[in-house]
């Protein structure tokens, strides 16, 4: 996926000039532009930027600003700065507020392209992998502590998104202008991404306070009531329903009908019931209930409070102990966080 | 009798090594153990425990969470045989699920086995 490079300057003949010379590394990346801070702020939230290189005199919005604002929303896009008036004191200065590098006007346009690309492969000096899967991935991270700055991209979308890590610990995520966890959910959704290393963390904040597993395991669940969670909630087999027998827990194997939404009484649409197809008593599943319960006594579980079936198929169960067990059938779309509160409370 | 590789073992260890997942079995569609690693004190219980009544009563099952006041446990039916993990609380099921999709192929979800 190519990159793009933002090149801000009030000089418009430069800006076009610079655009033009860029053409032959389109390859590398595409140079979008922006004649002072403010359009480029806008750009910066319209696209996803790999690098910018911005003059420092312009007019409304200056580089200055500009590269304050980088630095607090986007401390990992590198900054190149053009300037005319080149001293040693303001080259110090510039690169003090957080410019990756410094560029004396007049220049070459292919020495600035050289500067551009050798930044842009920085994002991928730790290696590029493909179709991986995210959160494997990041329990590496997170295991060997590594501190880094992970280029996210998905593949389906071309969205791009950013994780910083130091010392293994999740600090930040961002898209575009947005961060946090926000961001860090939205990625973690995507499937098989491409990720990108690089070797070093600009952040030192911990924006996000949550630990990995926890962010992920939010990230899953969102997903999951977003319904777009692996398949395993969605295949059917193609057969009727089981007929499901008595199960011997005292060695007995008495035939019994199929656990069916027999005795099943319609739901209306309150809305705490949102996603529940019915509920009503079905012995058929007692078997499985009172072996349920043995085994967690075996492990001293505690009382088994309840019981999520997936059958394929069929509607998938909510089971509940009792003299009979009580079933709920949830409806084939049954929101994650319907069946999260009937399991947990 | 389906023989469990030595890769397949290890990577059935490692799922103990994720956060409070107490205990891994695997049985046979008929009930027969094949595999069991647990943590601690958690197995000493479980050597009597009726697997094959089990297997029978929960044949039309595909995938089962069973929430216990301390513990939750995880089942799952594949090609190969039934997926067994104890856990605790803080173990996260929809990584448990993602851990067994991508580690071992072999126990992706399978069709429940009803006549």
């Amino acid at each position: 996926m190519q990159k793009k490079a933002l090149i801000v300057d009030d000089d418009r003949i430069l800006r076009h000039l610079v655009k033009k010379k860029f053409k032959a590394h389109e390859t590398v990346f595409t140079t979008l532009l922006a004649e002072d801070g403010e359009e480029a702020v806008q750009t910066l939230k319209d696209h996803a930027i790999s690098i910018v290189v911005t003059d420092l005199h312009m007019p409304k919005m200056d580089g200055f600003e500009l590269l304050a604002h980088m630095s607090a929303k986007y401390p990992d896009i590198p900054v190149i700065v053009l300037t005319a008036y080149g001293s040693p004191k303001s080259k110090e200065k510039v690169l003090a507020t957080g410019a990756a590098g410094f560029m004396e006007k007049p220049f070459v346009v292919e020495d600035l392209a050289a500067s551009i690309i050798v930044s842009l492969e920085k994002e991928s000096e730790g290696g590029t992998l493909h179709t991986v899967s995210i959160d494997m991935f990041l329990q590496l991270i997170e295991m060997e502590q590594k501190t880094c700055t992970i280029r996210v991209i998905n593949k389906e979308t071309e969205k791009k998104g950013v994780l910083f890590f130091k010392g293994g610990n999740l600090l930040d995520a961002r898209i575009r202008d947005v961060n946090g966890k926000e961001a860090a959910y939205e990625i973690f959704s995507w499937d098989s991404p491409s990720l990108s290393i690089q070797d070093t963390c600009v952040m030192n904040k911990k924006v996000i306070q949550e630990d990995l597993q926890a962010v992920l395991f939010d990230a899953m669940r969102l997903k999951d009531e977003a319904g777009e969670d692996e398949s395993a909630f969605q295949e059917s087999p193609d057969e009727e329903p089981p007929p499901a027998e008595k199960a011997a827990t005292e060695n007995q194997a008495p035939q019994k009908t199929p656990p069916q939404q027999t005795a099943v009484e319609p739901v209306t649409q309150d809305p705490q019931q949102k996603g529940i197809a019915g509920t009503g008593p079905d012995a058929a599943w007692d078997p499985l209930m009172t072996l349920g319960a043995k085994l967690g006594s075996a492990i001293n579980a505690g009382n088994f409070k309840t019981c999520y079936v997936d059958r394929g198929k069929e509607n998938r169960l909510v089971l509940l102990p009792g003299d009979v067990t009580t079933v709920v059938t949830l409806e084939k779309n049954c929101p994650g966080d319907v069946i999260l509160r009937l399991l947990y409370e | 009798m389906i023989d469990i590789d030595d890769e397949t073992k290890t990577i059935f260890k490692d799922l103990l090594s994720f956060d409070d997942v107490q205990g891994v079995i695997f049985l046979s569609h008929s009930g027969e153990r094949l595999f069991s690693e647990y943590e601690g004190e958690t197995g000493s219980n479980l050597k009597n425990f009726d697997w094959t009544a089990f297997t029978h009563a929960s044949k039309c099952i595909r995938e089962a969470e069973l929430v216990f006041g301390n513990n939750r446990i995880f089942y799952r039916r594949t090609e190969l045989g039934q997926f067994i993990i104890i856990m605790g609380w803080f173990a996260t099921i929809a990584m448990i699920r993602l851990k067994c999709n991508e580690l071992i192929p072999a126990v992706n979800p399978d069709d429940p086995d009803c006549e």
